[in-house]
């Protein structure tokens, strides 16, 4: 009872920011016809990248979905064991919905843009493992394994920024200044430095490396290496988040 | 068993007990008052109970179900809290729609009735609220919730006379209409000394009084007369203050007195919960 009320609030808090989303991706869908008509038969359009903004939304959303909710809900007598999992099946929710929402949305950019030569409308996904379908676009199994790909990215994101968020209301002033300035100074650069100045280079490469085999570029592109890495990086992250989540105090 | 139990609760902060091994019961349908000087530790022990903030040790029993993390037992509670737990942009009637979300047994009608008698436009968003009407609109919420057991910390702050006389009289009105268990912390003890049964009085973090407002009361007593007469018969006594009015006096006095060695003209009166609150927890 108490979980189906604390989603019911959590899907709620979203029912203004997810039609504006959508009304800006249909705006840019809209702008589709009439940027084509300006093409003369030299120019070539590619559209696509739609999962991308729902990624980064999802993320946004993660990163808004702990401090409020949390007060409200300790303020309506739910735990925070009800709380987390009530946002585990937001997450579940939004990134199955927002994500057949998507593959909808590539569907009609498709439907409008077939027959032109020049105009190609694709998803990052298709981008990134086309040699696996070449000579096959748009199968079943192409359709299947993108939403498949989209769900769990746009898990993986939405409790990345679910994490940060707990993490900073967990985290005293001094913690908060040295997350916000070390964390930025490290990868920016302190670790450029070192690895160009001290290992020559071998820790890029070796990230570069392990970003390709966890997508699975390396390894035929084969994006259920990117889904397993996906929901490692969920799992993961969901367990650091009830670790802090499960201990927190209501701060005026 | 029936009621909230408060079993040898200890809070810190960093150098501050807050709680001492405090163990308490609220019984089921009595109306308390919390009473304790600022910092005494009044709203850590009820955050405490509902799950806010965490004891260092100790437990909580709802209805001989253990409070902490159980929302069965904490959907037996409503706290009305000094601060705001309400998300800011969220407009009052949203926050009532939610709240009969989470409590099943609200009561929509009595709480749109309540709003109405009070003024308060439940259109408004909460943060434009007005202190008084920020507290009127969770009070509204708290006694409609129906709950069991109901917590009001500070619920009169920044509300006007008239305001807090209709918050008495509705309190006591859904009382006699259906008998609840109410927590009352407040500063305002004069006030709530008419409504509440029971009295628990906190002092650095310490339970130093439980019990009946009538049976506290017992302990002390009121001596009025001539400054004169007064004067001489509370020589030897304890006495726990004096108010002074021309040439006449009351001394509030600790313990009993016997009215056959009093002179004329005293009068021996009920002792007055507020100065005995001030006796007990003076530093």
């Amino acid at each position: 009872m108490n979980i189906k009320s604390a989603l019911k609030y959590q899907i709620a808090d979203g029912r203004v920011s997810i039609p504006v989303f959508y009304l800006v991706i249909f705006c840019l869908m809209a702008l589709i016809p009439i940027s084509a008509s300006g093409m003369g038969p030299e120019d070539s359009m590619s559209i696509g990248g739609f999962e991308i903004a729902t990624i980064i939304f999802l993320f946004v959303v993660g990163l808004n979905s702990f401090r409020e909710t949390f007060r409200m809900m300790v303020q309506n007598g739910v735990s925070r064991k009800t709380m987390f999992v009530s946002f585990l099946l937001l997450t579940l929710v939004l990134s199955v919905g927002m994500s057949c929402i998507n593959e909808v949305l590539l569907w009609i950019g498709k439907a409008f843009t077939a027959g032109k030569g020049n105009i190609t409308f694709q998803s990052v996904f298709e981008q990134m493992y086309a040699p696996r379908y070449m000579g096959n676009p748009d199968s079943i199994q192409m359709i299947a394994e993108g939403l498949l790909f989209t769900i769990l990215a746009c898990a993986a994101t939405m409790m990345l920024g679910y994490f940060i968020t707990i993490m900073y209301y967990r985290l005293n002033k001094v913690g908060k200044i040295a997350v916000s300035v070390g964390v930025p100074a490290i990868l920016i650069i302190g670790l450029p430095i070192f690895d160009a100045v001290v290992t020559g280079g071998i820790i890029y490469r070796a990230l570069g490396q392990l970003t390709l085999f966890a997508m699975g570029i390396l390894s035929g592109y084969n994006p259920y290496y990117a889904m397993v890495s996906a929901l490692i990086a969920f799992a993961v992250l969901a367990s650091l988040s009830w670790m802090l989540a499960r201990r927190a105090v209501v701060k005026d | 068993m029936k009621g909230i139990e408060v079993r040898s609760l200890d809070k810190n902060y960093g150098d501050v007990r807050a709680l001492r091994n405090v163990s308490l019961t609220f019984e089921e349908n009595k109306i308390y008052g919390l009473l304790g000087r600022n910092g005494a530790g009044k709203t850590t022990l009820l955050n405490t109970i509902t799950g806010r903030v965490f004891p260092d040790s100790g437990d909580v029993l709802v209805d001989g179900e253990v409070a902490l993390e159980n929302d069965k037992a904490q959907q037996k509670i409503f706290m009305m809290s000094e601060k705001n737990f309400y998300p800011e942009g969220m407009k009052v009637k949203d926050a009532i729609k939610w709240t009969r979300e989470f409590y099943p047994g609200f009561d929509e009608e009595y709480c749109r009735n309540l709003a109405e008698k009070f003024g308060l436009n439940t259109k408004k968003k909460i943060k434009s609220l007005s202190t008084g009407y920020g507290s009127i609109f969770k009070l509204i919420l708290t006694l409609s919730a129906n709950a069991p057991y109901l917590f009001f910390d500070e619920p009169v702050l920044g509300l006007d006379a008239n305001h807090r006389d209709m918050f008495y009289r509705a309190l006591l009105e859904k009382y006699s209409d259906k008998p609840f268990t109410a927590v009352i912390s407040t500063h305002l003890i004069e006030e709530v000394a008419g409504v509440i049964e029971e009295v628990v009085i906190i002092k650095r973090g310490e339970i130093i009084r439980n019990q009946s407002v009538e049976e506290l009361l017992e302990t002390g007593c009121t001596v009025s007369g001539t400054a004169v007469a007064v004067d001489s018969a509370i020589q030897g006594k304890t006495v726990l203050g004096e108010d002074s009015l021309g040439g006449l006096k009351t001394a509030y006095l600790a313990g009993e007195i016997d009215s056959s060695t009093l002179p004329a003209g005293i009068e021996i009166g009920k002792m007055d919960l507020q100065k005995l609150f001030i006796h007990l927890t003076n530093e």
